[in-house]
C-alpha cells in the first residue's frame, strides 16, 4: 500500500517533494509572510539600524562633511540642562495618558458592558473623536483652550471660577496636553476593553454571585482577572502611542512655555528638522527607544506575564 | 525616389523658419520682466517648479504675472504654496536632498549661511555677469546695497532680495489721542509708560508674538534697543570674539527686565501663546493699541473690510538708541533663490529675473501687494511712494538707513543657536524665575552649542 496522499492526489504536506510546489506547501506560512518581512525591514529595521549609526556621528543638514563622534552626542544629552525636564516630561506625559485613558476607558467600557438603554447609539458616537484626525482634535482643543474665546473658560466664567491661560502657564501646559489627549484616548481604550469585557464568561459572574459575592467583589476578582491579557495589550498600545505623541503637543503648545510641555519626541523633531542637528537627534531617538523598551518590560511584569 | 538628406533638410528648412517666426512673436510681446537677450524661447517646454509661502499678497501677486511669463518664455511654471512650517522644513531637506524636482523657492536670507553650507544653493553670479542670460536692462546695481548683501556671501550671490521686510511699531492713534499720548514713542522708556497708559479694562497696551514658536522674531527687535550691533556677520548675537552679546550684562538684564516687565503687564493676557495671527486680530479688533511687528501685515490692518481700526492707524520706527545707533531697525530681506540640484538652470534664472525686474516689482508696489521693494530705483518712484500708506514711507526711510539684517547670525550654526533664546524669552513671561538667572541659562545653552560646533573659529571675513 502506498503512502496516503491528500484530495488533489499530491504527496502530504509534511512529505512534500522537491516541486516548487511541495515547498510553497511545507513553508506556506514563511513564504506568505516575507514580502511583508521584507516591508517592515525596508521601512523599519533599515531606518532603525540606520539612526543608531547617526546617533554615534555629528551629521546634520548644514554641512556637507560629517565625522564618527562616538558617545559625543549622549554626553552631550546628558550634560543638557534640559534633559531632566524633558525626561520628566516625557514620563508625565506617558504615564498621565496612560493611567487616565485606561481608567477612564474601563470605567466607559463596564457601562457599556451593562444593559442600559441606547448602549448601541453611545458606543457608535464614542467612535467619533477617534475617527477624526488627529490635527483636528489639537486646532479644536487649541481653540477650546484659549483664554479670550474659549468654551472651557467661557463656562469658568459662568460659575465665577479662575479663568487661567491653560496653554500659556507652565503648569497647566501638560495637563491641557493630557487632557485633549484623553478625548480620543479614552473611547480607544474603551473599545479595545469592551471586546475583553464581553469576552468574559457569564457563568464565572453568575457563579461568583450566587455564592454571595458583590459587584465590586466579581468585578475585582472575577472581571479584572479575566480581563488581564485585553488589558495587557490596551495598555501597551496607549504606552506607546503616548511617546509618539506628536501633533497635538506641536498644535496645542509647541511644547512651551519654555520646555515646559516638550516630550523627547517632540524635541527629537525640533532638533533634527527645526534645528538640523540630525546626529544629535538620533541619540536621542536611541534614549527614546530604550525608555519604550523598558516601559513596555514594565508593564508586562505588572500585567502580561501573571495574564 | 525621395531622398533622406533632402527631406532633413526641408524639415530643418520649415523648423528655422518657425523658430525666426515665434521669435519674432515672443520679442514684440514683451511688455514686462527680462527674459534672455536673445528673444528666442531657449527654454520653451522646460517646466519649472517653485515653492513659497501661502496667503502672502506679494506672492499671489508674482502668480498673477505667471501666465504672461509662460507666453513669454514657453517655460511652464507649477507654483507651489504651502504654509510657513511646511516650507520651512521642507526646503532644507529637499536641498540636502539633492532634490531635483525643485528648481525655485522664496525664503529669508537668514538661511543663507546652511544653504550653502550644504551645498544647495546655485550661486547666480554667472547668469548676473552674463550678458547672454542677463540683459543690461536688468540692472542688478539697482538692488540695494544693503539688503542684497543679505544674499551674498564670500563675494558670491546666492539670492535676490525680493523685498526688504522692515519691523515697525503698528499703533492705534484713536487710543493714544485718549489716553492723552500726543507722539509715539521715542525711547524704550517712553514706550513702557505709553504701554501703561495705553492698557485699560478695554484694550491692552502692546502685542508681540509670545509664542515659543514665534518669539524669537519680535524679541529681535526689541533687543536691538538694548545690545550693541556688532559687525554685519553676527550682528548683536556675537562679539568678533564669539562672545554672546545678548547675554552680556548690563545688557542682558536691561533687555530682559524690559521684556518682562512690557508683557506681563501691559499685553494681552496669554501672550504667551500670542502668534503672529492673534496680534494682528487684536490690532484690527482694538483689543491692542501698539504693536510691534513686520511691515508685511500692513495691508491686512488698513482693509476696512478686515478691521476696525483702519482708520486710525499709523506707523512709527522706533528711533535708534545711543548704545545701537545705527543699526537698529530689523529688516528681514525675503530672496528668490535657486536650487543647486536643478536640472533647468537657465529656465530658473529667466524666472527669477522676471520675478525681480523693476517692472515686476513697480506693478506689485501700484497694486499695493509689496511694501518694501528691493530696488532703489522703485523706492525712488513717485508713483511707488504715493502707494504707499500715508505714515509708512517716512518710517521706511528711516529703517533702510538703519538696518540690521541678521535676524540670525551669518554662521552654518545660526538655526541651533534658536532654542536656548526662545526658551528663555517664554521664560520671561510664563515664570517668575529671577532675569540674570534666565539669562544666564540663555548663555549657557548658546555657549554649549558653540563649543558642540568647534568654535571659537576664525572670524568670517564676509
Amino acid at each position: 500500500m502506498g503512502l496516503p496522499t491528500s484530495r488533489d492526489g499530491l504527496a502530504p504536506a509534511s512529505r512534500g517533494g522537491r516541486s516548487v510546489r511541495g515547498f510553497i506547501d511545507r513553508r506556506f506560512l514563511a513564504v506568505v509572510s516575507w514580502p511583508s518581512l521584507l516591508i517592515m525591514l525596508l521601512v523599519t529595521a533599515v531606518p532603525f539600524v540606520f539612526t543608531i549609526g547617526l546617533a554615534f556621528t555629528n551629521y546634520n543638514l548644514v554641512a556637507t562633511a560629517w565625522k564618527f563622534t562616538g558617545f559625543e552626542n549622549f554626553s552631550r544629552l546628558f550634560h543638557d540642562p534640559q534633559t531632566g525636564t524633558i525626561l520628566f516630561n516625557t514620563v508625565y506625559l506617558v504615564v498621565g495618558t496612560t493611567v487616565l485613558d485606561t481608567v477612564f476607558g474601563l470605567g466607559l467600557a463596564v457601562l457599556l458592558d451593562t444593559k442600559i438603554r441606547g448602549a448601541g447609539f453611545i458606543r457608535s458616537l464614542y467612535l467619533l473623536p477617534i475617527m477624526t484626525a488627529p490635527i483636528v482634535v489639537a486646532l479644536t482643543w487649541r481653540a477650546m483652550f484659549n483664554n479670550q474665546a474659549g468654551w472651557i473658560d467661557y463656562f469658568l466664567s459662568l460659575v465665577h471660577l479662575p479663568q487661567p491661560v491653560w496653554l500659556g502657564t507652565p503648569s497647566l501646559a501638560m495637563p491641557a496636553v493630557i487632557i485633549s489627549d484623553m478625548w480620543t484616548g479614552v473611547p480607544f481604550q474603551a473599545l479595545l476593553l469592551l471586546a475583553g469585557l464581553l469576552n468574559v464568561p457569564k457563568e464565572l459572574k453568575e457563579a461568583a454571585a450566587s455564592d454571595g459575592a458583590n459587584r465590586l467583589q466579581v468585578f475585582w476578582h472575577i472581571t479584572l482577572p479575566s480581563l488581564r491579557p485585553v488589558l495587557f495589550v490596551a495598555v501597551v498600545l496607549r504606552l506607546i502611542e503616548s511617546y509618539r505623541k506628536f501633533e497635538g503637543i506641536q498644535i496645542l503648545t509647541t511644547g512651551g512655555p519654555g520646555i515646559a510641555s516638550t516630550p523627547l519626541n517632540l524635541n527629537i523633531y525640533n532638533t533634527g528638522l527645526e534645528y538640523q542637528q540630525v546626529g544629535y537627534a538620533a541619540a536621542m531617538g536611541v534614549v527614546l527607544v530604550i525608555m519604550i523598551a523598558i516601559s513596555v518590560a514594565l508593564v508586562y511584569l505588572l500585567l502580561g506575564r501573571r495574564s | 525616389m525621395d531622398h533622406p538628406f533632402r527631406r532633413r533638410y526641408a524639415a530643418a528648412a520649415v523648423l528655422a523658419a518657425g523658430a525666426i517666426l515665434l521669435a519674432g512673436c515672443s520679442s514684440s510681446g514683451s511688455s514686462s520682466g527680462s527674459t534672455s537677450s536673445s528673444g528666442s524661447k531657449p527654454y520653451a517646454g522646460q517646466s519649472l517648479t517653485v515653492e513659497t509661502y501661502t496667503a502672502v499678497p506679494e506672492f499671489d501677486f508674482y502668480k498673477s504675472l505667471l501666465p504672461q511669463f509662460e507666453a513669454q518664455t514657453g517655460i511652464k511654471v507649477n507654483w507651489v504654496e504651502q504654509p510657513v512650517d511646511t516650507q520651512d522644513t521642507k526646503i532644507p531637506l529637499q536641498l540636502k536632498a539633492k532634490d531635483t524636482g525643485l528648481d525655485v523657492f522664496f525664503t529669508g536670507s537668514e538661511n543663507i549661511t546652511s544653504y550653502i553650507g550644504s551645498n544647495g544653493v546655485q550661486s547666480l553670479d554667472s547668469y548676473i555677469n552674463n550678458p547672454k542670460d542677463t540683459p543690461a536692462s536688468y540692472n542688478f546695481k539697482d538692488f540695494a546695497p544693503d539688503i542684497e548683501a543679505a544674499c551674498q556671501q564670500n563675494g558670491k550671490t546666492y539670492c535676490i532680495a525680493t523685498h526688504t521686510g522692515g519691523a515697525l511699531l503698528y499703533y492705534n492713534t484713536a487710543m493714544f489721542k485718549a489716553a492723552g499720548i500726543t507722539a509715539p514713542p521715542q525711547t524704550p522708556a517712553e514706550l513702557l509708560t505709553d504701554a501703561k497708559k495705553l492698557t485699560t479694562s478695554q484694550h491692552a497696551g502692546f502685542c508681540v508674538r509670545g509664542d515659543k514658536s514665534q518669539t524669537l522674531y519680535d524679541a529681535f527687535q526689541l533687543w536691538n534697543w538694548f545690545i550693541p550691533w556688532n559687525n554685519p556677520v553676527t550682528g548683536t548675537y556675537f562679539n568678533k570674539n564669539w562672545q554672546f552679546l545678548i547675554g552680556q550684562q548690563p545688557y542682558a538684564s536691561q533687555f530682559a527686565t524690559f521684556y518682562r516687565t512690557l508683557l506681563k503687564n501691559y499685553a494681552p493676557k496669554g501672550i504667551a501663546t500670542y502668534l503672529v495671527t492673534n496680534c494682528l486680530s487684536d490690532f484690527q479688533q482694538g483689543r491692542v493699541a501698539m504693536w510691534q511687528d513686520d511691515s508685511g501685515t500692513i495691508p491686512s490692518v488698513l482693509d476696512p473690510n478686515q478691521s476696525k481700526v483702519a482708520n486710525d492707524t499709523a506707523f512709527w520706527a522706533m528711533p535708534c538708541p545711543p548704545v545701537n545707533p545705527d543699526h537698529c531697525e530689523l529688516v528681514q530681506p525675503f530672496g528668490i533663490w535657486m536650487n543647486n540640484a536643478s536640472l533647468h538652470k537657465g529656465a530658473a534664472w529667466q524666472l527669477i529675473q522676471f520675478i525681480t525686474s523693476k517692472q515686476t516689482q513697480l506693478a506689485a508696489v501700484k497694486a499695493k501687494d509689496l511694501l518694501t521693494p528691493s530696488r532703489e530705483s522703485v523706492l525712488d518712484d513717485k508713483d511707488a511712494i504715493a502707494a504707499l500708506p500715508n505714515t509708512f514711507a517716512a518710517q521706511l526711510k528711516y529703517i533702510l538707513a538703519h538696518p540690521d539684517v541678521t535676524l540670525l547670525p551669518f554662521i552654518p550654526e545660526a538655526v541651533s543657536l534658536i532654542p536656548p533664546i526662545s526658551n528663555g524669552l517664554s521664560d520671561l513671561i510664563t515664570t517668575n524665575t529671577p532675569v540674570a538667572q534666565i539669562m544666564a541659562t540663555m548663555t549657557s545653552g548658546e555657549n554649549t552649542i558653540m563649543k558642540q560646533a568647534g568654535y571659537p573659529k576664525p572670524f568670517p571675513s564676509s
